[in-house]
């Protein structure tokens, strides 16, 4: 017992600011959803994919299998999705007896601290220097990309977490550490194909970098990804045929040009902090300094990393990572530095320490008033109310998984993958969101039978800026459009507006 | 024993230099009891709210019938302290003008450091107090860069001497947190650092750690500073925040690129002379650090201006600045040239021709434009009217005036107006600046009363300035009497109220 108590306590003392680190993650990440639930009162989940995962664990409990068809989802379409996020959500849910709204807020958070603890002990089985260990953990749970991805209910929580385990279990040279880590490596196949893609690439890279005696484990984990996506596709295909080719290009909108989405700063979605990227530039400097070339594979990876994560936005949650690492390391050599003058020095910790916690709280914020806001929640709950299930409501297809949340038929959404005639779908929203002909609108309504239209702000600014044109100006301006709901916001625009359409409106 | 306490001869003529500004500035400045742009109501207005509140104005009712403001508060701050004492006019009129002119103490600091030769730095001094554009730009406007500038200058110049006492490394870091409170063009300061790093790095020029530094410090305490206050300006434009949201035919104008006419006129010839010599001998010849942290601030700010991160007048000002330090350099080299020849005897004659010189090249164009400010100031009779808007429309009225009237509307007049010059977080700038240039520029009632209903103006002020910026002598459509009725007019001023709003 003494033994144990000495043992703990030793541990206390090295790891303290560890332990503190993971509590104060915990306070963060908890206080996204006080924020937006208690200070500005908006009751609701935020993110597209918090919705959708809710809905999908919803299909999965009440059919008590993994659903066929999904009827709601492009106005009906197979049940094509990868199911690890809401199964995992689904088995938690169950096993801590929580509702699935429950579920999608803990879990994640659960995953985050988790994840925080797994890069920890992995930082220190590198170096022994503990403030290393610290300071990356501090820069990443204060990171946006990691308060979205830990916040939101999103497969890559997951995805991430496994990833994370796994290349902790890699660290040891034991046969079962390795044979549980690529089985978990493997499980990521049921949650993205793209991250299972980008994971094996990662892993192979590693492997021949660095351990190539470990090679049959990587061809272990292959023969596994290959099973287990074979055996997806193949009842896929045997009962739904190929999917269509996406004709279309979607990267994420920015501001002014796609490269700003990897900034949070900047108007992306959960890109990175200027401050994060600041600090990478210190980390490479001063391993630039350091020893010039020996860090060559570090700068090209996280150059390709940024490349790439224009295209695949979640490849920002692993450059994340990898930023944070360098960024303390940077930091903390050049604290420990000789400087000239001991105020700058002082003053340069305290500068920096406050952009890292700045950029956090800022985007804590920028989260707990993220979509849906409280007027799209009200006029939800109108729809909701007041058209019957199955309608079918139109929109930009970013809306299309609320619009399934309240169990009525969408054009489209997100999920392209299986998606039915999607590029027909596509071509048709855009014609009809940009229509300025009333003969195709009212074709293209009464093709998808859709009885509701739903414009906000984000959608009327981005499709039709200042003006009333196209769509919004039929909708507003003829007969056989009907407002039945508008509201407003702080300054009194209107934020969301919903039209009926009338079919049988004569005009004289 | 009489204890003797002598004054060095430059100081005195340096106190001469600043005095001559100061009192050359203040003789326009007292001509009027209003100020000059509509940007020093916009400051009026925030000061007395902050002397009635604790708190800077984050969301202005009056502005576009209501809407957020972003500014950086310091100046606003530093304005209401001195107008509790001595007193608004002091801390509007006077203050700036003493503060501004105290730029010819900096200029002449930074001068003596780089040319080490007191007489140039003086002429230079000189130089730099009589920049036409920085009069134009500052004198009677409560411009926020009359505290800028020579805090700016004040950091220039602790950079400089940074290794020589701890004292100037003090006043650099505590200028790293309040020039970014004061106005967003203290991100010059950090490319211009960033620049003569890179500068210095490939011609080889040991930086020192000191240096080192205080240039990573202030890098980042500026960004962070700056990111805290325009955060949310940066989601929402992006790297369209550079333009400022401002409309297009105001921008075009704004945003010029810097000519080498442009900088003839608004420089002076002499200036831009010896300037230019100053920064090719400095540069290639000298190779100080000194001369290349102002050559990178010259740099930086031509390529800000060119990138339209920086408008074209404050661009110039800091290029006329720059040239007046590095002005100092040449007239130090033509002496040193003069002393090598027979006519060394005639030094004192050159001084005074250099010095009559600039002062005949400078001071015509800045008495033309000082007086151009004054005569541009809020005119009295437009204050009666924008007085009696005040006293005698309803609180909720909302009031058209030209964009750059619309400060004059909220801080005088007290009441909404349709667009003001702050751009920034209005949606629908654009198409409010072109909505309102056609209800001053269209004859017809109908598209008249169409812009009415969309904006609920109650009341339109027709100023004189109005009339001559677009042309017109009248609004034809308030003819119509049904619709308009003309309920105050003087001789530079009418105002209409609006009757058939529905």
């Amino acid at each position: 017992m003494k033994m144990i108590r000495q043992k703990f306590t030793r541990f206390y003392a090295s790891n303290r600011m560890f332990l503190l680190l993971l509590i104060i993650s915990t306070v963060l990440f908890s206080s996204i959803f006080l924020i937006r639930f208690e200070y500005y009162g908006n009751k609701s989940l935020f993110s597209d994919d918090s919705y959708f995962n809710l809905r999908l664990s919803k299909m999965i409990i009440e059919s008590g299998k993994i659903p066929e068809y999904d009827s709601l989802s492009y106005g009906g379409r197979p049940f094509a999705y990868y199911t690890g996020w809401p199964i995992t959500l689904v088995v938690f849910s169950k096993a801590f007896r929580v509702s699935i709204e429950t579920a999608s807020i803990i879990l994640p958070v659960l995953l985050g601290i988790l994840t925080l603890l797994m890069l920890g002990l992995t930082i220190k089985k590198f170096t022994k220097d503990n403030n290393i260990r610290n300071l990356s953990l501090l820069i990443l749970a204060l990171s946006p990309p990691f308060l979205y991805l830990f916040s939101s209910s999103n497969a890559f929580a997951g995805i991430v977490f496994l990833s994370v385990l796994s290349f902790y279990l890699m660290t040891f040279d034991k046969i079962i550490h390795w044979l549980i880590a690529i089985v978990l490596l493997s499980l990521i196949s049921y949650f993205n194909i793209f991250a299972t893609v980008f994971l094996s690439m990662l892993f192979l890279i590693y492997i021949l970098a660095i351990l190539r005696r470990k090679i049959p484990y990587f061809f272990m984990y292959l023969l596994l990804v290959l099973i287990i996506n074979i055996l997806h596709f193949y009842r896929l295909i045997t009962n739904y045929g190929f999917p269509d080719r996406v004709n279309f290009n979607l990267i994420q909108n920015a501001v002014n040009f796609n490269y700003q989405t990897l900034f949070s700063d900047l108007g992306g979605k959960f890109g990175l902090s200027i401050f994060s990227a600041i600090l990478l530039f210190l980390g490479i400097y001063v391993l630039w300094t350091y020893k010039k070339y020996k860090f060559i594979i570090v700068y090209s990876t996280i150059f390709l990393l940024t490349v790439i994560s224009v295209y695949f936005n979640f490849i920002i949650f692993y450059l994340n990572i990898l930023i944070a690492i360098i960024g303390s390391l940077g930091l903390i050599k050049l604290i420990n530095r000789r400087w000239e003058s001991q105020l700058i020095k002082n003053l340069s910790f305290v500068v920096i320490v406050m952009g890292i916690v700045f950029s956090g709280i800022n985007f804590i914020n920028q989260l707990a008033l993220s979509e849906p806001t409280i007027k799209q929640m009200e006029a939800l709950d109108y729809l909701s109310s007041k058209s019957s299930d199955y309608t079918t409501i139109f929109s930009s297809y970013e809306r299309g998984y609320w619009f399934n949340h309240i169990n009525k038929k969408n054009v489209m959404d997100p999920d392209f993958f299986y998606a039915p005639k999607i590029n027909e779908r596509w071509s048709d929203s855009m014609q009809l969101l940009n229509s300025g002909d009333l003969k195709t609108t009212l074709m293209l309504l009464n093709k998808y039978n859709i009885e509701y239209i739903w414009l906000d702000a984000a959608i009327r600014d981005k499709f039709y800026g200042k003006d009333e044109i196209n769509l919004l100006y039929q909708l507003r301006n003829d007969p056989r459009f009907r407002m039945v709901y508008r509201n407003f916001d702080k300054e009194h625009r209107v934020e969301v507006e919903i039209y009926k359409y009338e079919k049988k409106v004569f005009i004289s | 024993m009489k204890n003797n306490i002598k004054i060095p001869r430059q100081y005195i003529i340096l106190l001469l230099i600043f005095l001559s500004v100061f009192f050359f500035r203040l003789f326009f400045v007292i001509k009027t009891s209003t100020y000059t742009g509509d940007f020093a109501y916009f400051h009026l207005r925030h000061v007395e709210y902050i002397l009635n509140n604790p708190f800077p104005l984050l969301f202005d009712e009056l502005s576009y019938g209501g809407k957020n403001i972003i500014y950086p508060p310091l100046f606003h701050y530093f304005l209401a302290a001195f107008s509790i004492f001595p007193g608004l006019f002091f801390a509007f009129k006077i203050l700036p003008e003493i503060l501004i002119s105290l730029l010819v103490v900096l200029v002449y600091l930074i001068s003596k450091e780089i040319s080490k030769d007191e007489n140039a730095a003086l002429i230079s001094a000189l130089i730099s107090g009589l920049v036409p554009l920085l009069i134009r730009e500052t004198l009677n406007k409560a411009s926020t860069y009359s505290l800028f500038l020579p805090l700016f200058f004040l950091m220039i110049y602790s950079f400089i001497k940074i290794s020589d006492n701890k004292k100037y490394m003090a006043i650099f870091v505590g200028l790293s947190f309040l020039l970014p409170l004061i106005d967003p063009s203290s991100a010059i300061l950090i490319f211009t650092l960033l620049l003569y790093t890179i500068l210095l790095v490939s011609e080889s020029i040991e930086i020192g750690n000191l240096r080192k530094e205080a240039i990573f410090f202030s890098t980042f305490i500026i960004v962070l500073i700056n990111f805290a206050i325009y955060n949310s300006l940066f989601r929402k434009y992006g790297i369209d925040i550079l333009e400022s949201n401002i409309p297009k035919p105001i921008f075009e104008l704004l945003y010029r690129d810097v000519s080498l006419l442009a900088l003839i006129y608004f420089l002076g010839i002499m200036t831009l002379f010896l300037g230019i010599f100053g920064l090719y001998y400095g540069l290639f010849l000298e190779r100080k650090r000194s001369i290349y942290l102002i050559a990178s601030l010259m740099l930086t700010v031509l390529l800000l201006t060119t990138i339209k991160f920086i408008d074209f007048a404050s661009g110039l000002i800091f290029i006329g600045v720059s040239f007046s330090i590095l002005a100092s350099i040449s007239i130090k080299k033509f002496f040193s040239f003069l002393e090598m020849t027979k006519f060394n005897h005639l030094k004192k004659l050159a001084y005074s021709i250099i010095v009559i010189l600039v002062v005949s090249s400078s001071i015509i164009p800045s008495i033309s434009i000082a007086k151009d400010n004054i005569n541009d100031s809020l005119a009295i009779e437009e204050i009666w009217a924008l007085l009696y808007i005040k006293n005698s429309t309803p609180k909720e009225s909302v009031i058209l005036a030209r964009f750059d009237e619309g400060h004059f509307i909220s801080a005088i007049a007290e009441r909404k107006n349709v667009i003001d010059s702050y751009f920034l977080l209005s949606d629908d700038v654009e198409k409010r600046f072109v909505d309102v240039e056609s209800l001053y520029e269209n004859p017809f009632t109908a598209r008249a009363l169409f812009l009415i209903r969309q904006y609920r103006i109650d009341y339109i002020l027709l100023t004189e300035k109005t009339k001559q910026t677009y042309g017109i002598k009248e609004l034809v459509y308030t003819k119509d009497k049904n619709c308009f009725e003309l309920v105050y007019e003087n001789d530079k001023a009418e105002v209409y109220k609006v009757l058939c709003k529905q």
